[in-house]
Order: structure tokens, then sequence, then C-alpha cells
């Protein structure tokens, strides 16, 4: 086996210890409110509920970035709608975020037009990054009137990045370098914004590289967060 | 000493919830904290009986709120239990430390503790 086989294969098994990691926090949110019902009748079904799905969730999503990794998939560009991709990964984290007390806050004031990428490969990025900020934010912040994740888009000098943000934590490439080297090293690779895995970063981020683009610690307005940068469409640009 | 009032330090929202509903419905005060600065500031204001502690925090672990919590000798008779995602096979000889200079009472890991147990442990303290 050459050195860069066996190096994508540690990779792989890194990857696979990360998600596995992550996914005990939801069995054990399951458990504890099963065990707390058993208990005095304390538990809540819609917490059990909540957890299962973001379980199943993370489990598709890393299935998905495999199967594109892995080329069994390919995820073809098409002009597609920030707006829509934006208020729908907010669609889908609905749930996981009112179950931690968190806000999802839609900036989609800017008319930016259509832009190349694979609306369903970025919905999945979104969301995943979006789950792992929904748990930094929670964990951060005790004031529950600022527990917030923005998703939003702006232009920049490189294109439109779109991405989600969270407030009150900074959220550097430097930190993003480090995390994903530890990913599947340490229990904690995000140290000092995520208690868990952070697996939806390492999700998101395997999506978004096999759609040939980058997840970044980016900028919106005052917020930190994670996002991509995505060109427009230029034939679908309204004059 | 009866305990009364127990101070939850856990990062994961959901679960200290799940912790604070069952421990509530057993009479004690439940106080929650999902951050080292958070921890030292709660027993600051309230008097605590019982910390139960995630080792596992952002920022500031949880054994470096320990430190902090034992130099202040006010604070120095609070009960402590670990219960952490971190199994205690990983601690191997600081757990000598942990329980010694420290004072934790328990180790607890998350994943094989079920909640009436960590109930029984609690009023075994008591």
């Amino acid at each position: 086996m050459s050195l860069d086989s066996a190096k994508i294969i540690n990779k792989e098994v890194e990857s696979i210890i990360n998600i596995a990691e992550q996914l005990k926090l939801p069995f054990l949110q399951i458990l504890r409110e099963v065990e707390a019902l058993k208990l005095n009748n304390q538990g809540d079904l819609n917490n059990i509920e909540t957890s299962a799905e973001y379980a199943l969730s993370l489990l598709d999503n890393y299935l998905l970035s495999i199967r594109l990794s892995n080329k069994e998939l390919e995820f073809n560009s098409e002009p597609v709608s920030i707006s829509h991709i934006l208020y729908e990964s907010a669609r889908l984290l609905e749930k996981l975020a009112k179950q931690y007390g968190v806000y999802i806050e839609l900036d989609i004031n800017g008319k930016f037009g259509p832009v190349e990428a694979n609306g369903l490969g970025l919905q999945s990025a979104l969301f995943s990054a979006g789950s792992s900020l929904i748990e930094a934010v929670s964990a951060n912040t005790s004031d529950k009137s600022s527990k917030r994740l923005y998703l939003a888009s702006h232009k920049s000098r490189y294109g439109i990045v779109v991405g989600a943000y969270i407030d009150n934590m900074v959220i550097t490439n430097k930190i993003l370098k480090q995390g994903r080297a530890l990913m599947g090293i340490s229990r904690q690779p995000f140290p000092t914004i995520i208690p868990s895995a952070g697996a939806g970063i390492l999700v998101a981020d395997r999506i978004m590289r096999a759609m040939n683009l980058n997840l970044k610690s980016s900028r919106h307005n005052k917020l930190y967060g994670l996002g991509a940068v995505l060109h427009s469409n230029e034939q679908l640009q309204l004059v | 000493m009866k305990f009364q009032s127990i101070l939850i330090v856990e990062p994961d929202a959901v679960l200290a919830k799940s912790y604070q509903k069952v421990l509530e419905s057993l009479n004690f005060v439940v106080y929650l904290a999902n951050s080292a600065q958070d921890a030292i500031n709660q027993v600051d204001k309230n008097k605590i009986d019982l910390i139960i502690l995630e080792i596992q925090l952002i920022d500031h672990s949880g054994i470096e709120f320990l430190y902090e919590l034992r130099s202040y000798p006010e604070w120095d008779n609070i009960r402590i239990i670990i219960l952490s995602s971190v199994p205690e096979h990983e601690f191997k000889d600081n757990l000598a430390i942990l329980k010694n200079d420290l004072k934790v009472d328990h180790y607890l890991y998350k994943n094989s503790l079920k909640l009436n147990k960590l109930v029984d442990i609690i009023e075994s303290l008591e």
C-alpha cells in the first residue's frame, strides 16, 4: 500500500470516528428522555423525535458526502436561488434550533440572482454546518435573547458568499484548520467553539469539496461563521 | 446534611434539561451552567450543595473549573460528581488527583450511567 493510500484510509477512519463520537450525543439525549419518562413521566416525546431526526439527517448527509467523494454520485451545477436554499436550510434546522433554544434568522436581502451550484448539496452542507453552530451558540451563550443562528448571503470581491453565522464567538480559518486536523483524533476538535465532535462541519466540508467549493471561516457584518463562495449564473442575470 | 441545591454544568442544553426535570421532580433546586465561567458565576450567586460536572466544556475544561473552585476555601465543601462523555479509564493516573486533590466524590461515564443510578448516588452523598 502506498503512503498516499494509507493516508486516505486513515482519513476515512478518522471521519468515521468523528461521526460515531457525534452520534453518541443524540442517542444519549434520547436515552435520557426515555429514562425521564420511565422514572416520573418527565420525558418529552418531541425531544426524542427531534434528536432521532437529527441523528438520521447527520447519517444521511455523511453517507451523501461519501458517495460524492467516491464518485458514486455526481452533483451537477445548475442555476439555484440563494434565498430558496437559505429558506429551505432554515426550515430543516428549525426543530433542532428550537430544541436548543436558538432562533434562526434569515438575511436574504441581497438581490443576487441565481448562482451556479447544486441545490441539494448546498442545502445539505448548510444544514450540517448549521447544526454544529446551533450546538456552539447554545453552549456559549447564557443570555437567551442572543442565541441566534443567522443564515445569510452577501457579495464579496470573490463572488457571492452563502453561510451560517453566530454572535459572540470568533471562528477563524486557524480554528477551522486545527479542527479539521483533529477530526477523529480528538473527541472535541473545536475546543473553543463546539463542546461535541463538531461532525456537522466535517460533513459540510466534504459535501462542499465534492462540489468544488471550499467551506471557510467567513464574516457577515459583525458576525463570524462558516461560508462558501459561489459564482453568479451570468446567463440568467436580469439587467 | 440534606442537599437542597444542585448545579449542573453541562454544555448540551438538551441533556441539561433532562437532568433538571428529573432532579426538580425530586424537590432539588437545580441551577444550570453551560461553561466553566458560567458555573463560577452560579456558585458565586447561589448556595450550591452539589455540582454535577461535564469536564468537556468550551474554552476552559471542567478540570480547570475544579482547580478554580477549590482555590476558594468557602467552596471547599461543595460535593462533586463528574458525569462525563470521557470514559473513566482514559484518565488513568489522574483519577487520583481528581479524588484526592480536587475532592471529586464520583467519576461517572455518561453513556453507561442510568438516571435512576445517578439519583441513588446523589442520595447516598447526602
